[in-house]
């Protein structure tokens, strides 16, 4: 059937964040979809154990990443604990946020428009493990950024905002959505009959 | 599709529709008139007198200018719009998509305040009369403009995003300064146009003709400023041929 993709913002920073040299790690409060994930999602973290492979999706944004020089490259983690060392703690590893480019997609008159860099993870696997090892906390998120490579000098790169999205996967149920699926079986079916 | 959900997918439906309805009056009052003033500018008139009791001292200009604003721009905002929710929580995402309206129409009525009132003392009330070659030239400075590297920014700038905090206080500003970021960089881009718009009044088709210009120039990553040119200066070739 085909899957049509509804995001809903469920949280966001409050503020720019300033990247350097240092790990940084911004807050942000997770509120209730009222949206179209509300209909999937129910509140707190018991549900996402508990859904099924086609379910919704959690998506890390960060956006409006601007900076004057390139810079190095950012380990983004989720809910890195704060004793923990980022090198040892890989299963908070959300992704790596790359900074190439970063001079030309800030230049306010770059055909691009100057409004920076962003970058979205699919975070659904990370927090799915961390809940059921109980360590999620469902109405905050803590985002860490770890440069790559860290040193004196480090040109600065500011993070517009980190926000958090729950895509809910929309089955649509119309009568083109029906045939286009009865296609594709027909199709799976007949390659295997091929190959067989 | 329910109705619903074709809501959560096209969160500029509102805006688009006071657009719709500014260009429903727009052809209202171009229906042809048997007074001297072109037809928008009496039917104006008298749309002005019918709705607020003014007299006929205080013109259609105004009004005709805040019309043209919500009907010819906003269409050319939709992205932005789009942005700006999607980038909200929902449940305030339509607070956010109105304070983004508001900041937008806010900057066209400031910087266009004085520029009405210039047009309104020139026309005495109504939309001056500048005869052919006035007209043209009006319309060929506005079709120059389009070659300019000032516009080229401004239509790069357009794509222009703003992180907007997620709510309070905060979440209200952002929503307003990108607005009003987003109308400042669309009067620099077709504020000329929209200055020739009310100095020679065209009809209804040419305002259409023209509401496309801006929106395919404003959504085409390579925008066709030389055929943006060419059409309004195609209406300058009119006007002076009329």
């Amino acid at each position: 059937m085909a899957n049509d993709v509804i995001p809903e913002m469920v949280g966001a920073t409050e503020g720019p964040i300033q990247l350097g040299s240092a790990p940084t790690t911004a807050s942000l409060t997770v509120e209730l979809p009222s949206g179209p994930a509300a209909a999937v999602f129910e509140p707190r973290s018991e549900v996402i154990s508990e859904l099924p492979e086609e379910a919704p999706k959690v998506f890390l944004n960060v956006e409006n990443v601007v900076g004057t020089e390139q810079s190095t490259n950012y380990d983004v983690y989720v809910n890195l604990p704060e004793s923990a060392d980022p090198s040892q703690s890989r299963e908070y590893l959300a992704g790596v946020f790359p900074t190439f480019g970063i001079e030309t997609a800030s230049a306010s008159d770059d055909p691009h428009g100057g409004s920076g860099l962003t970058a979205s993870f699919d975070i659904t696997d990370l927090l799915r493990r961390q809940h059921e090892s109980g360590a999620l906390d469902p109405g905050s998120l803590h985002v860490t950024f770890v440069p790559r490579r860290a040193h004196d000098g480090l040109p600065p790169v500011r993070v517009g905002r980190v926000s958090l999205y729950y895509a809910r996967n929309k089955q649509s149920s119309g009568l083109l959505a029906i045939a286009l699926n009865w296609l594709m079986q027909l199709g799976k079916r007949t390659s295997s009959k091929a190959s067989a | 599709m329910s109705a619903r959900e074709w809501t959560w997918r096209h969160p500029e439906w509102w805006p688009l529709g006071f657009s719709a309805v500014a260009w429903a009056v727009l052809g209202l009052n171009a229906l042809p008139s048997g007074s001297g003033a072109t037809p928008m500018a009496a039917g104006l008139t008298m749309y002005c007198q019918h709705l607020a009791g003014m007299t006929s001292s205080s013109g259609p200009v105004p009004a005709a200018f805040v019309l043209m604003v919500v009907a010819m721009m906003l269409p050319a905002s939709i992205g932005s719009i789009r942005a700006t929710a999607a980038r909200s929580l929902w449940r305030r995402r339509q607070r956010a998509v109105a304070e983004y309206v508001v900041g937008f129409v806010a900057v066209w009525l400031a910087v266009g305040a004085p520029v009405v009132g210039a047009v309104w003392l020139l026309g005495d009330g109504a939309s001056p009369r500048l005869g052919r070659v006035g007209s043209a030239l009006v319309l060929s400075a506005a079709a120059l403009w389009q070659l300019t590297p000032a516009k080229k920014r401004s239509l790069w700038a357009h794509h222009r995003t703003r992180p907007l905090a997620p709510s309070g206080l905060r979440a209200d500003r952002d929503c307003l300064v990108y607005g009003a970021e987003s109308g400042w960089r669309c009067v620099v881009s077709c504020g000329p146009l929209m200055v020739a718009m009310m100095l020679v009044m065209p009809g209804l088709v040419a305002m259409a003709l023209l509401t496309t210009v801006v929106v395919v120039e404003r959504y085409r990553f390579r925008p066709p400023r030389r055929l943006s040119a060419a059409s309004i200066g195609l209406l300058a070739a009119a006007a002076l041929l009329a």
